[in-house]
């Protein structure tokens, strides 16, 4: 598993970025969004 | 923009980081290449020179093919060690009848380990807004 985590980081890191841009996108909805 | 339409987004995001990653980002092949060159340092170090061991190809999966002549007791002996390469799967002397058995194709792998990091980075999103109490 190490050995396959250890070929993919850099896209396990870019799609843990995603996820957090996207939960910051779900949880605080813009102004314009809230109205 | 509305949660529903962040979280399709967020997700095809994800989706195309790991395929191409897998694919034309070259992750697959470097597994292969490092993998294969892990096998063949183990068949030089139990002296199998006449055996070899390749990766799955179409689709790549961790798993080894082996070819060559052995006895039963290097059969066995090798698919245990084969299996006891880091990130080997499975280590067989034939192709594997079925796509759908462990381990899956690289692909189908590549995509569950980026969809679990998409999730974790939502969970920490949530969990950082929910620790605030309410969305200030």
């Amino acid at each position: 598993m190490l050995a396959l985590v250890s070929a993919y980081w850099p896209m396990l890191l870019v799609t843990f970025v995603i996820g957090l841009v996207t939960g910051r996108l779900m949880f605080w909805p813009s102004n314009k969004d809230r109205r | 923009m509305r949660p529903d339409r962040a979280f399709a987004v967020g997700l095809a995001a994800t989706l195309a980081s790991a395929l191409l990653w897998h694919g034309p980002g070259g992750a697959a092949d470097r597994f292969v290449t490092r993998a294969e060159r892990d096998v063949a340092e183990m068949l030089r170090y139990f002296e199998m020179d006449q055996v070899t061991g390749n990766i799955q190809r179409d689709p790549v999966a961790r798993r080894i093919i082996y070819t060559g002549p052995a006895d039963t007791f290097q059969r066995t002996e090798l698919v245990r060690l084969g299996e006891d390469v880091p990130g080997i799967g499975e280590a067989r002397w034939s192709p594997s009848p079925a796509t759908l058995r462990y381990p899956l194709p690289l692909a189908g792998e590549a995509v569950a380990m980026a969809l679990a990091a998409f999730l974790i980075g939502i969970t920490l999103a949530a969990i950082a807004f929910y620790a605030r109490g309410s969305d200030r």
